[in-house]
């Protein structure tokens, strides 16, 4: 029997009064991948990811996480996977070890191991000195490395990313890219959503593009280098790409009266 | 001389149009009705001030005896002083928006800025509302022919000074305190503690000198000489030694003091200002560690839950101790009991239905232990903001977050009643040991029934709210839900305790043990109906919390 994939959709919607946020959206991740989630402000990305963390419920088709459903079989779905959503889920008047100490009993981890984890990931994300401190006295760069080590310290086999360097410096977005290389080195399936179409292409084994909730195009890097059918040939970068896919025209725009 | 006037004005501008905003985004009006509001009451008021100072300083000065002339003066500025330092506290306008660092990143230096805000709060609106009653109490008091003009006129000007310059010295204080999380929080439980604990103060401190000393005067005359020393050495009462001198020396002294105050204000709103723009906005210096809450003692005993319920727990306590509503709350209950002892003891009747003052008392005390933080527990995710989405993206049921942070907010609830309590009974002595155990079991009953209806009222009707302001009543059909427990607490709990205490006092702790076993068992039951609505409605919660805190 094949092994089920690390991510599945089939026909997920998920409608918001008149918007149809998600539209539809067939999606297969394999177990390993590194995988780019990406699409215009708008196009669904955050929804659908909220609806694969169980944050949303979908208004219809289905959704995976290693074979889990994520409405029927959420807590199963929920074990396996850890979470750095684009407005971080932490409780500010919590320190940093207080709040992985909640996060990993959660999870349901052995105390001791909380403490080992947690001392090792302060250590390595830089923040060792400010564990005992407040996170709401944290830089939003520090926050969203906390929220990391909160997402991977019960070893999951799944990690949702959604815009992971957004608002963070150099340093610490290459410490970030380090440790996901890592993970992904040992097999953890990494679900990345990132405006920053460079870090896709450097991170990203496989790409998936979304715009109104509905996929436009989906492969290999090397495969959508090589062109999607109808937006043109030849070898293109990612950005060529997704500007052809979702919206050029309003790319090229942007004339300023005053500005010559 | 242009780039200043230009600057001034703006400063003076964006004064107005925050207090113009604050109107419409409080009350939801539309600019124009904003504008006509605060015209035809600002209007209203100035009028009304000047004709209350003028004519009071006029006929306190004609009619009133020649040696309490200088204190008719003196209070009339007074008042003015008090209401000019007030109001703008009051209405915001030390407000982070008015704050220096903000418009630093504009072409001005910080000399020009400090200078061209205090022109501008100079001619702030709420101080055009107090100017014409300065005015015209100098008229009224040249009017009386009490007062040389030559006199009146400086010493009106210097006082209106020395008034301004506190009053900037003031709002800079709060935009200083404002750039602190930690100071702001503290400032706002000090603050709100000394106002209950001073308006409190004169009727404890009465009670305690009349049972003393029946037929003492209240306050003890080396007090008085003390406060009266301090009231002579203010602005209002210096400015009116200066307009009515009982000799040169006497008129100096009033004209120095004056200018000493005026200096003292705007070098204190110098440094202030300077304190502001050095600060680190948000951190206020290097973060102290969190102190965590009793920890490992607290811990062990919370080890015999299942994990995520005492993490959660203890993540509630820690949160309800750290916030301001929480530490207000805390500070306030040994203030509670020992106002509720004096009472029983004090200004109540022996017997208070049926029961010895001290008793029936000690059962209200109880009630009230039970239901003192129901703002806290009918809104269990109210600070929780984003952290709320932890809840559901890990693998814990949702009956066992409730569990959870009922627990947490259950310890605390705990820690304000013992310390209600515990002053109660050591100022004012031990209930007999019937009275104590049905005191005990009615809290815990007021607890549960106040956990049960606030889990409910917690997913139906969340409310957001900031941790860091005392603010934190419940939306309508919260309050009214509240209130109906109460009412249940006390048919099912406090009535029973009071008609066998009277006449069965051994039976009372027996008889209430059953409503109390019946409302516990309904919380167990109701759990997990509680977690699946929790689950079903986790997107309206989620979205709620994200709003901005009312």
């Amino acid at each position: 029997m094949a092994e089920a994939a690390a991510v599945e959709t089939v026909g997920l919607v998920r409608v918001f009064g008149e918007l149809r946020a998600v539209d539809g959206l067939d999606l297969s991740v394999e177990r390993g991948t590194f995988f780019g989630f990406l699409g215009p402000n708008g196009a669904g990305k955050s929804t659908t990811l909220k609806i694969l963390t169980g944050l949303l419920e979908p208004t219809a088709g289905t959704a995976r996480i290693l074979g889990f459903d994520v409405v029927t079989q959420s807590r199963q779905a929920k074990e396996r996977i850890g979470v750095v959503p684009e407005e971080l889920m932490l409780f500010d008047r919590l320190s940093a070890t207080e709040y992985l100490e909640l996060v990993g009993r959660l999870y349901g981890m052995p105390r001791a191991e909380i403490e080992k984890r947690s001392e090792e990931l302060l250590e390595v994300l830089g923040l060792a000195d400010a564990g005992s401190r407040l996170i709401v006295d944290y830089s939003h760069g520090m926050q969203k490395k906390l929220s990391l080590a909160a997402a991977i310290l019960h070893d999951p086999e799944v990690l949702f990313l959604d815009e992971p360097f957004e608002g963070i410096d150099a340093v610490a977005a290459r410490l970030i890219k380090n440790i996901l290389n890592r993970l992904r080195d040992r097999g953890v399936t990494i679900f990345l959503t990132s405006h920053i179409l460079e870090i896709v292409e450097r991170l990203c084994s496989e790409v998936a593009i979304i715009d109104h909730g509905r996929m436009v195009a989906s492969g290999t890097l090397e495969e959508l280098r090589r062109g999607v059918p109808g937006h043109g040939g030849g070898r293109r970068t990612l950005e060529e790409l997704f500007l052809s896919l979702v919206g050029v025209e309003d790319a090229n725009s942007g004339e300023l009266s005053w500005i010559e | 001389m242009d780039r200043v006037i230009r600057l001034a004005r703006t400063m003076a501008w964006l004064r107005w149009r925050l207090m113009l905003n604050s109107l419409r985004t409080v009350r939801g009006l539309g600019e124009t009705v904003g504008w006509v509001l605060v015209l035809l009451l600002g209007s209203v008021l100035a009028a009304g001030g000047a004709v209350a100072g003028g004519l009071g300083v006029w006929s306190g000065l004609v009619h009133g005896k020649p040696e309490e002339a200088r204190v008719v003066l003196g209070v009339a500025w007074g008042i003015i002083g008090a209401l000019a330092l007030l109001i703008p506290v009051l209405l915001g306008e030390g407000r982070a928006e008015l704050a220096p660092r903000r418009l630093l990143q504009f072409p001005v230096s910080r000399t020009d800025l400090f200078w061209t805000g205090m022109l501008g709060g100079a001619l702030s609106g709420t101080n055009l509302l107090w100017y014409p009653a300065m005015a015209a109490t100098v008229v009224g008091a040249a009017a009386s022919g009490r007062v040389a003009p030559l006199l009146i006129l400086p010493a009106g000007v210097l006082a209106t000074a020395s008034i301004l310059a506190a009053q900037q010295a003031l709002l800079m204080g709060v935009q200083w305190i404002a750039t602190s999380r930690r100071l702001r929080e503290t400032a706002t439980v000090l603050a709100i503690f000394l106002f209950v604990g001073l308006a409190q103060l004169p009727s404890i401190l009465n009670e305690a000198h009349a049972r003393a000393r029946p037929g003492s005067a209240s306050v003890p005359p080396a007090v008085g000489r003390a406060l009266l020393g301090v009231a002579e050495s203010l602005p209002p009462v210096l400015a009116a030694r200066l307009a009515m001198p009982t000799g040169m020396l006497d008129g100096v002294t009033g004209l120095l003091g004056l200018l000493l105050w005026t200096g003292l204000g705007v070098g204190a709103a110098w440094k202030l200002y300077l304190g502001g723009l050095e600060r680190r906005p948000g951190g206020g210096g290097v973060a102290r560690p969190a102190r965590s809450a009793g920890r490992h003692g607290l811990e062990q005993l919370l080890g015999v839950l299942p994990p995520e319920v005492a993490a959660l727990a203890l993540k509630q306590l820690r949160y309800t101790l750290r916030s301001t509503s929480g530490r207000i709350a805390l500070l306030m209950s040994p203030l509670i009991g020992l106002i509720l002892t004096f009472m029983s003891h004090g200004t109540l009747r022996a017997t208070l239905l049926g029961l010895p003052s001290h008793d029936g008392v000690f059962l209200f005390l109880c009630l009230m232990a039970g239901i003192n933080v129901s703002q806290l527990t009918a809104n269990l995710f109210q600070w929780d903001r984003g952290g709320a989405a932890l809840y559901f993206a890990t693998p814990v049921a949702p009956a066992r977050v409730l569990a959870g942070l009922d627990l947490g907010l259950w310890l605390f609830q705990s820690l304000t009643s013992l310390g209600m309590l515990a002053t109660y009974m050591l100022v004012g002595g031990i209930p007999g040991r019937a009275v104590l155990l049905s005191g005990l079991l009615l809290l815990l009953g007021g607890q549960i029934a106040a956990m049960l209806a606030g889990c409910l009222l917690s997913i139906v009707a969340p409310s957001p709210r900031d941790i860091g302001t005392s603010r934190n009543r419940l939306p309508l059909l919260s309050s009214l839900a509240m209130i109906g427990v109460t009412a249940a607490t006390m048919l099912l709990f406090g009535l029973p305790a009071i008609l066998l205490l009277r006449d069965h006092p051994g039976l009372a702790p027996l008889v209430l043990l059953v409503p109390l076993l019946l409302v516990a068992g309904l919380y167990r039951a109701a759990l997990p109906a509680l977690g699946r609505l929790l689950a079903a409605r986790r997107e309206d919660l989620l979205a709620a919390l994200k709003s901005r805190p009312g």
